[in-house]
């Protein structure tokens, strides 16, 4: 999500974050199948089931997932410390499966590494310590002094150049160990748990410092964490349990797509939580310029939110079509032949290109028989608390 | 990637602390000092027996080719100094003649042999201060020059002592400084005509000392005084009997081994030192090693991470070590007459030996750092 891109004003709240088109990017990640073992023989236990997932350049990922579940184990794959076993995962456009020690360690150059243990070396200054990883690339003298002082300055640490680790806060150690990280300008940056031993402000600065120099940069950051106080940078959250990637949301597209959802009156009463989970399951389809998306009379299987564009609601009767309505940003169909399990009323079709979200019939009804009432839905929330 | 520009990890990473790093030096020259001492003993002990010989005066020296040593073997037939005078290169020729003696100590009455090196009185034998006063006031018979740097064994002899030599009484007229060996204990210098008490023993001499005309090629002396003289004799320079002395000794007595041993012990502290003082640099290290490859840095950036802190430990321990060895030679020297100095090759060969032993001690330790796994930092 890029969120400089210009928006008018009046279609902020429907289309805003819609507007990208990332078919053509380059994913800065993309993991397909992949499955990774621990052990040998008898004792061989498989922590990676299945993975996908696309990381695109520019956003920030945050991953959760309780302890052991595979988090830092995919991490350490997409930062090619460890060999991919089984699967694709492309990571800025290299496949990494069957790369050599010797080419994960060239990946790995590219990769900008926040630990969370600050690992800086004692003996070097803060200066020191961020133009050491400047020797992995070409630099002239000047670049290789003034890109560490520059990336120093703007973390805010202008006045402890030379300062060794021991005379710096924690705080400062960990924007140090940014600084080091993203001093090549990395197009992939990947964290763990980079505030875990930091206090709340702090944290909270670090993470400003990373969000800020990451969208600069244009890089994609993934960021395991349990800290649940910086969720709020994550353009997409990424759940594991047991090795299996549970959810994958795209946050703000998720919370634009449940506004959309709490202006349709077929969910009307449902609480922002239900709708973000209704959004999460939501697909997208996209549409040329008059395709037919619904025909008169086939059965119906799903329910469509207009995301851009607008379609053509025609209904075909004694041989003859009218055109009953056209439907914007927003607008919603498909609903009744869901509700009544009859066959389509109408024949939609696509006035412009058009993007649609899609829920399948089956999450449909089960939606709408959870919505209940008012208080059920009070009772739930407070039960989910 | 410039060199020029890269940050000096290895020295930052060895002196970030500088008690630790004070202690390192001094551990490294712990075992530089033991080497140079095993090497310092080998050698003193060598220079000290071939010392005499660089007191020769002469140009050539004849010797009998079954003299193995300075001080044992056969004995020279007079005739062959005489063939050799006869070239017109040889300007003078002087026999000298040794043994040994045992010599009363006038304080004690204790008898201690000596050694003994005899010659006639006037000539100029040895390159010793006032060699040729000296050497004239030996043309009384029972007179003798004593050497005054012999070991405390003789008591105090002074100008003018009697000294009982065998079984008779000998006045010393003078004293000389040469210094003794590991074999003898001090030198008596006399006149032949006091030495030999016979026409037959006379005529053996222990070498020929010859002196050439100024300008004369030796090699080509050599050659003809070999061809003249039969394979009987050796025609050598002061300096080659002085080696050849060395050589004899190193290979006929048991010092050499035993401070090879000794040599080697040194080294093997040492490597255990040094490879010490990196094992704790790196385990204290290990997450930015860890680091370091984690983020790009190949497998040769870290071996020569470590290796430069081996060598640089190697340079920092060895100037200590250098400075510490020749504090004790000189004590030793003045506490037991035997020749300890520091050469150029000597010392080489001693900084060599610590490079070696420093940088088998980080290839050892290097491996801790190979196996780092990179995976392991997050």
């Amino acid at each position: 999500m890029n969120a400089s891109t210009p928006v008018p004003p009046a279609r902020r709240d429907t289309a805003a974050p819609f507007s990208v088109d990332r078919s053509q990017l380059t994913p800065a990640i993309e993991i397909q199948g992949v499955n990774h073992f621990y052990g040998e023989g008898e004792g061989r236990k498989q922590v990676i089931f299945d993975n996908h997932l696309t990381i695109y350049p520019g956003e920030i990922v945050i991953m959760t997932g309780p302890s052991g579940s595979g988090k830092t184990t995919l991490l350490t794959l997409i930062g090619a410390l460890r060999s991919l076993q089984e699967g694709s995962l492309k990571v800025l456009g290299r496949e990494l499966h069957g790369l050599s020690t010797a080419e994960q360690v060239k990946v790995r150059r590219n990769i900008g590494f926040i630990f969370q243990a600050h690992n800086l070396f004692d003996s070097l200054t803060a200066y020191q310590n961020v133009r050491l990883t400047t020797e992995l690339h070409d630099y002239t003298p000047q670049q290789r002094h003034e890109l560490p002082v520059n990336m120093l300055t703007e973390l805010g640490l202008k006045e402890r150049l030379h300062y060794k680790p021991a005379n710096l806060s924690g705080g400062q150690r960990q924007r140090v160990a940014i600084g080091r990280a993203l001093v090549n300008s990395p197009k992939l940056v990947l964290a763990d748990e980079p505030t875990a031993a930091l206090d709340k402000d702090t944290g909270r600065q670090v993470v400003n410092h990373l969000q800020q120099m990451a969208k600069t940069q244009g890089s994609a950051i993934m960021i395991v964490t349990h800290d649940n106080r910086i969720l709020d940078v994550a353009d997409r959250i990424v759940n594991m349990v047991d090795g299996y990637i549970v959810s994958n949301i795209e946050v703000a597209e998720n919370i634009a797509i449940a506004k959309f959802l709490s202006k349709c009156s077929v969910f009307d009463g449902a609480a922002p939580n239900l709708l973000s989970d209704i959004a999460a399951k939501m697909k997208r389809e996209k549409h040329a310029a008059g395709a037919t998306i619904i025909r008169q009379g086939d059965l119906g299987d799903k329910f469509y939110v207009v995301r851009n564009g607008s379609v053509e609601v025609s209904k075909t009767k004694d041989g003859r079509s009218d055109t009953m309505v056209n439907l914007g940003p927003g607008a919603f169909f498909g609903e009744l032949a869901l509700l009544r399990d009859e066959p389509r009323a109408a024949t939609v079709i696509a006035t412009e290109p058009v993007e649609l979200l899609t829920l399948s019939k089956e999450i449909f009804l089960q939606v709408r028989q959870n919505l209940g009432t008012f208080e059920e839905q009070l009772r739930k929330a407070t039960f989910g608390r | 990637m410039q060199l020029a520009h890269r940050i000096p990890v290895a020295w930052c990473m060895l002196v970030h602390r500088k008690g630790r790093f004070l202690l390192s030096m001094l551990g490294i020259a712990f075992s530089v000092v033991i080497m140079f001492m095993e090497i310092g003993f080998f050698n003193g002990i060598n220079d000290s027996q071939a010392r005499m010989a660089s007191f020769i005066d002469a140009d050539l020296v004849l010797m009998h080719k079954g003299r193995y040593s300075l001080l044992e073997g056969d004995r020279l037939n007079r005739i062959r100094m005489q063939q050799a005078l006869a070239f017109d290169e040889v300007t003078a020729a002087a026999p000298l003649y040794e043994g040994n003696q045992l010599v009363i100590n006038p304080d004690t009455g204790m008898a201690q042999a000596i050694s003994v090196l005899a010659f006639p009185p006037g000539s100029r034998p040895l390159k010793l201060e006032d060699m040729g006063e000296l050497s004239a006031r030996l043309g009384i018979k029972g007179t003798v020059l004593f050497d005054r740097l012999s070991r405390d064994l003789y008591g105090r002899v002074v100008p003018g002592t009697l000294l009982t030599i065998g079984d008779t009484p000998h006045q010393v007229v003078g004293l000389v400084a040469m210094g003794p060996s590991i074999r003898s204990d001090g030198y008596l210098l006399m006149g032949d005509q006091t030495w030999n008490d016979s026409k037959a023993a006379a005529d053996l001499l222990s070498m020929a000392l010859l002196k050439v005309r100024p300008g004369t090629d030796l090699e080509a002396l050599r050659q003809k005084l070999l061809a003249k003289l039969g394979d009987e004799a050796l025609v050598m320079t002061p300096e080659e009997v002085r080696q050849r002395e060395v050589d004899f000794t190193a290979s006929a007595t048991p010092a050499g081994g035993v401070f090879a041993i000794g040599l080697v012990i040194g080294f093997l502290i040492g490597l255990i030192i040094c490879y010490q003082i990196l094992f704790n640099e790196i385990s204290d290290n290990m997450p930015q090693y860890a680091t370091v490859k984690a983020v790009g840095f190949s497998r040769g950036y870290l071996v020569s991470l470590v290796m430069q802190q081996a060598v640089l430990l190697a340079v920092f321990g060895f100037i200590p070590g250098l400075a510490g060895g020749a504090l004790l030679y000189y004590v030793i020297e003045s506490s037991t007459s035997i020749l300890m100095f520091i050469s150029v090759p000597r010392a080489l060969l001693i900084f060599v030996l610590t490079l070696i032993m420093c940088a088998v001690s980080g290839l050892l330790a290097v491996q801790k750092v190979l196996r780092a796994d990179p995976a392991d930092v997050f």
